[in-house]
């Protein structure tokens, strides 16, 4: 039963600010991948000139 | 002489006709996965240029990736009577590594044959006889 005169228990502080953490370093993780698989050198294009005597 | 110009369009592989005794530059340009134009990561190594000639053990044309320090540039230079065969291809490849390991490669196909003129008659030896008694 609970009593509604009691006062909450104070948060966690603590274990929220460590969720907090592992939230935004998925985030990190998520944006890096994201980052290689937008950014990465995936090809190289190729032209060659005309050649000429050496 | 007017600059040279490029004889093939954009793509991660060209095939180029040459003759022995010349020499053509080979450029490369990165592209994302998207295939749009990006560039090379401040401080990565510049693209390694390596030729394949085939079965053959015959070099037909040598590299010289001095030209241009950042890599985007390789001068394609033919080896002279191509050691004897009157044709042959080489594939030069362009390759870079990215940071995390992947490598993006570009080629270009070089169909070898020897310059005719160099078959051509260019000059007569001449020799005369000791003059004899008619």
């Amino acid at each position: 039963m609970v009593d509604k005169d009691r006062p909450a228990p104070p948060p966690d502080n603590n274990k929220i600010l460590q969720e907090i953490l592992a939230t935004l370093q998925g985030i990190a993780t998520t944006l890096t991948s994201i980052e290689k698989l937008l950014f990465d050198v995936k090809k190289l294009a190729v032209t060659v000139d005309k050649p000429i005597k050496q | 002489m007017a600059d040279p110009k490029p004889i093939t369009k954009l793509g991660t592989s060209v095939t180029v006709p040459m003759l022995d005794d010349q020499k053509a530059l080979m450029h490369v340009a990165p592209l994302d996965a998207e295939g749009n134009p990006s560039s090379f990561p401040t401080g990565s190594a510049p693209p390694v240029y390596t030729v394949d000639n085939g079965a053959s053990e015959i070099v037909f044309v040598t590299l010289d990736p001095t030209v241009d320090p950042t890599g985007l540039s390789c001068e394609v230079i033919g080896v002279k009577e191509l050691g004897g065969a009157s044709s042959g291809v080489a594939t030069v490849t362009a390759t870079f590594t990215n940071a995390d390991g992947t490598t993006a490669v570009g080629t270009a196909v070089f169909n070898m044959t020897v310059d005719p003129a160099e078959l051509d008659v260019t000059s007569l030896d001449v020799a005369v006889d000791t003059p004899v008694s008619q």
